[in-house]
Formats: C-alpha cells, structure tokens, sequence
C-alpha cells in the first residue's frame, strides 16, 4: 500500500509511524484494564478478587451445593415464602441470584468508590421510604465492625440516592462503576468473620453445617435487596419491650423478612440433612430458633397475653410485605 | 531523534492520563457530597451481623461419661454457662443482629448432651431431669428453653410427658415446634 488517503507514505516516516504505535498500543494497553484486579464469576455470581483463595473456594462451593439439594425436598413455607414455583436447590439458587449479583470481602470500603452518575434523578415512588425506629442502630461505632458477618451494601446505597434525589454507582474491581439503580443490584459484603464464626472455643461445627449456616446469611442478606416504598429493602424494626431482643432494631414485623427467610431455609435443610451430627444439628437449630423469636412480630403478643384466645383469635395470618423491587436491575 | 523521543513521550504521557482517568472513574468524578453519612447510614440501616465473644469459661466434652454423677457435674456446668435474658439486654446491637455466639454455644452444649444420651442410655434419666429444668427458667432467653424442650420431648414418651407436670408455657412448646 503505498498511499493512505491519497497521501504517498515517505519512508522517512516509518520510525516515527512506529514510535507512535507504540504509543497507542501504550494507550490502549493502559486504557482498556482495568484499574485492579479481576474476580470471577460462578454461578452467575461475581466474586470480588480479593477474597482470600480460601474464602473464594469456600462461596465456590456454598453455591454449587445449592444446585445439589434433591427435588421436592423443601419445606412448603419455605417454598410459599420465597414464591417458588416448584421444590428445588437451583430455584432457591435463583431466587439468590435475582437479589445478590456481587460478592464483596472484608477489604472492600466504600469510601471513595461511590459516586454520582446523576443529579436530579427521577426515583420511583419518590414520597414514600421505608419507616425507621429510632434504635440503638443509629451510633455508629467502628469497633464493633469487627463481629460484623454481612451487610447488604447497595440497597443501602439505593435508598441513599433516593433521599439525595441523585442516582449512585458504586465502583468494584474488575467490574468497573456499578449503577444503583434498584435495590436487587445485589452487592453483598462478607466479612472475614462470616467465614469463621463456625469456630466455638475447640469445637467446629461440621463442613456441611458451616456450609447451610453461611447460606442462611446469604439468603438473610438476599432479602435485603427486596421491597418498593415503605417496604424498601425490608429492613428491621425495634423489638417490643417483651422481647429477649427488647429495644434493639433485630425483630421483623412481616411474616416473609430477613429472619423468617432464613430460619425456614435453616428448618428445610435440617430436615433433609439428618445426618449432621447431633452437635451441629443442635447448634443450627439454636440459630434457627434465634431467627424465628425475631419474626412477624405484628401477630405476637406479650406472653402474659398471648395465652388468651379472644386475643388470639384476632391475630391476622398473613403479614407479608410486597417484596417487588423499586427501579431497574 | 527529538522528534521521536518528544513523541514516545508525548504517548506514554496520553497513556498515563487515559490510565488515570479510567482509575478515576473514567469521567471527571463528582464528589459524593454525603460519603459520610452513606457511611453513617449504611450502619443505621442495620444490614448487619454480629456475634459476641464471651471470656468465660465455657464448658466442651465430646467424651464419654464414666459415671451418672460426671454427666450431673458436666450439666450443672453447662446449665451455669447458658446466657439469661438479662444477659442478652446488656448486649450491643452489633451483638444481637445475628444469633449471638452464646445462644450458638448454648446450642452446642445441648446437642452434646443429648449425644451423651444417644451414646449412653443409662444418664436418660439424668438427661431428662436436665432438660426439664432448662426448659422450665424463666430467666433463660426463650430460644434455650425450646430447644431444652424440643430434647425432653425427643426423650420421653408422651404419657411420661403428661406426668412430668411441666411449667412450660404455650409459646415455649410452639416455639419448639417450629424446629
């Protein structure tokens, strides 16, 4: 080719027309990674590259396990609240796929990775948020971070932006800028404690019941990512004064929030595994327990009171929150 | 020659910036006016677990018992560690998001005494006795106390149930059935 756009090539040029590909490879070798390193995916699902080898083979196999619970296994209550249509492992690995898209360790702070994609942003349901009790979650307290097992980042971040009117992105390694634009944009932080809680002073919970304890978080956290208007993100609600949990934001008003979603997941499993060891079983069970006294707390009353039918009778059998998301995922 | 240098310079100067464009978010970014309070909300919105670590000492067998008075000593023991309600009051909210680690020791402590029951069938009865009283105190936080019951119930026959004459409450029993 000895003419360009009609231009005849000099050979003079050559070392400079070389030097200035260099150059452009530089350009593009620079601009097109990314600024960090590259997680992966499994199951549908992004792993942030700086979870520990350890903790990635752990998730790994948490989500595989998933698909590897029998069919029609399920408990119906857990099936009717997860709105399944039939009883299966993959359709509850689904249903945590709708609501967790990116998995993102310890290390992963916030700080400097959240910025505005828009001001003025049009939220749907603009006049309507979700009703906080005024608890003791309010203080916030960095030394307490260190028990902290999981948080639900980017429905947090949502509703965020919708109270700033600006719509939010948040940046992860490997992915680039994530827009906020719906609560189920699913990023889930693990702690490094989430992955060793199982570890009780010389006893070990066992492979299987570490496993179905960190799903349980999981789908906790999962919920998380649901709801529109005064149901977003089903958060908590303060616990009555009767409660073991009294004053503390824990407790749930719905009968299909965080606590419920999980103790039934933890019951269905422990059904179909009966061949955890008593230890286990009893120590899941103690956490499935926990979870429950937190739930549908609206149909509850003091115990002094609970006794008496009349009141009893009155008590409504569904309290479910619309677990519809607000904007686009 | 300058040329060339003013050029390979003037390259890797452009790839640089493109660089740390990119690293900055690949478009001038806008600074997040309310960082801090994302920070300070993402706390109040409670999306949290947490767990507590107690210094005490905390009672582990995973052995046999040789004799009825060792598994008494050993449930007296563990009977002492569980956590009361008052206990749990005192706990931070951090503490309380997710099943605090004493309720997990708890339950822990009493799936070991019911493996003990499983491998020795002699310390039932002493086993049921402990139950029995872990079920019935009202100060132990609800959750110990149906799991207690849902073991008592586990190792008695229904009629032997009736005779047991239980102070349990309807919410203990239903609590324990949802296990």
């Amino acid at each position: 080719m000895k003419y360009i756009f009609n231009l005849r090539l000099n050979p003079s040029w050559m070392p400079r027309i070389r030097t200035m590909s260099l150059g452009l490879i530089l350009i593009f070798g620079f601009g097109c990674a990314d600024s960090g390193p590259v997680g992966s995916f499994v199951e549908g699902f992004y792993l942030d590259p700086h979870f520990t080898a350890q903790q990635s083979q752990l998730l790994t196999e948490d989500l595989h396990f998933l698909k590897t619970i029998p069919d029609h296994s399920l408990d119906s209550d857990l099936i009717q609240i997860l709105k399944m249509p039939d009883s299966s492992g993959q359709n509850i690995l689904r249903w945590i796929g709708l609501r967790t898209h990116f998995l993102l360790p310890e290390a992963f702070n916030l700080d400097q990775k959240v910025f505005i994609e828009q001001h003025n942003f049009s939220y749907e349901n603009p006049t309507l948020f979700p009703k906080f009790d005024s608890g003791t979650e309010l203080q916030y307290n960095h030394s307490s971070m260190e028990f902290v097992l999981a948080n639900n980042l980017s429905s947090v971040i949502y509703l965020q932006g919708k109270e700033s009117k600006n719509l939010l992105s948040v940046k992860i390694d490997g992915m680039g800028p994530v827009i906020v634009s719906s609560p189920r944009t699913g990023m889930i932080q693990l702690r490094n404690y989430f992955f060793t809680l199982h570890q009780f002073k010389g006893f070990d919970l066992d492979g299987l019941g570490q496993r179905l304890f960190r799903l349980s978080i999981l789908i906790h956290e999962s919920r998380h990512s649901d709801g529109n208007g005064v149901s977003l993100g089903f958060f908590h609600s303060v616990c009555p004064d009767w409660h073991v949990y009294s004053k503390q934001d824990v407790c749930d008003q719905n009968s299909n929030g965080a606590y419920r979603t999980s103790a039934l997941f933890l019951r269905s499993m422990l059904h179909i595994h009966q061949n955890l060891s008593p230890v286990t079983k009893s120590a899941l069970q103690a956490i499935l327990l926990d979870f429950y006294i937190r739930t549908d707390l609206s149909k509850v009353h003091p115990p002094e009171l609970k006794s008496l039918p009349k009141i009893q009778g009155n008590v409504p059998t569904v309290n479910e929150w619309d677990e519809t998301p607000e904007g686009r995922s | 020659m300058n040329l060339k240098i003013i050029s390979l310079f003037s390259c890797v100067f452009v790839a640089l910036l493109v660089y740390w464009t990119r690293t900055h978010h690949c478009v001038t970014p806008t600074p997040l006016v309310a960082e801090s309070d994302l920070q300070q909300n993402q706390t109040d919105s409670n999306h949290r677990y947490s767990t507590q670590i107690r210094s005490q000492h905390l009672p582990l067998r995973t052995e046999h018992f040789n004799s009825k008075k060792e598994f008494k000593a050993f449930t007296q023991e563990v009977m002492h560690a569980f956590p009361t309600i008052t206990d749990l009051h005192h706990y931070k909210h951090d503490q309380v998001y997710f099943t605090p680690e004493i309720i997990i020791h708890a339950g822990i402590q009493l799936g070991q005494v019911e493996e003990s029951l499983n491998l020795n069938p002699d310390l039932i009865s002493e086993g049921i006795y402990f139950f029995k009283d872990c079920a019935q105190k009202h100060h132990l936080p609800i959750q110990i106390r149906a799991l207690c019951f849902a073991k008592l119930t586990k190792f008695t026959e229904f009629n032997d149930h009736q005779q047991l004459h239980l102070d349990v409450s309807d919410e203990v029993k239903e609590l324990a059935s949802q296990i």
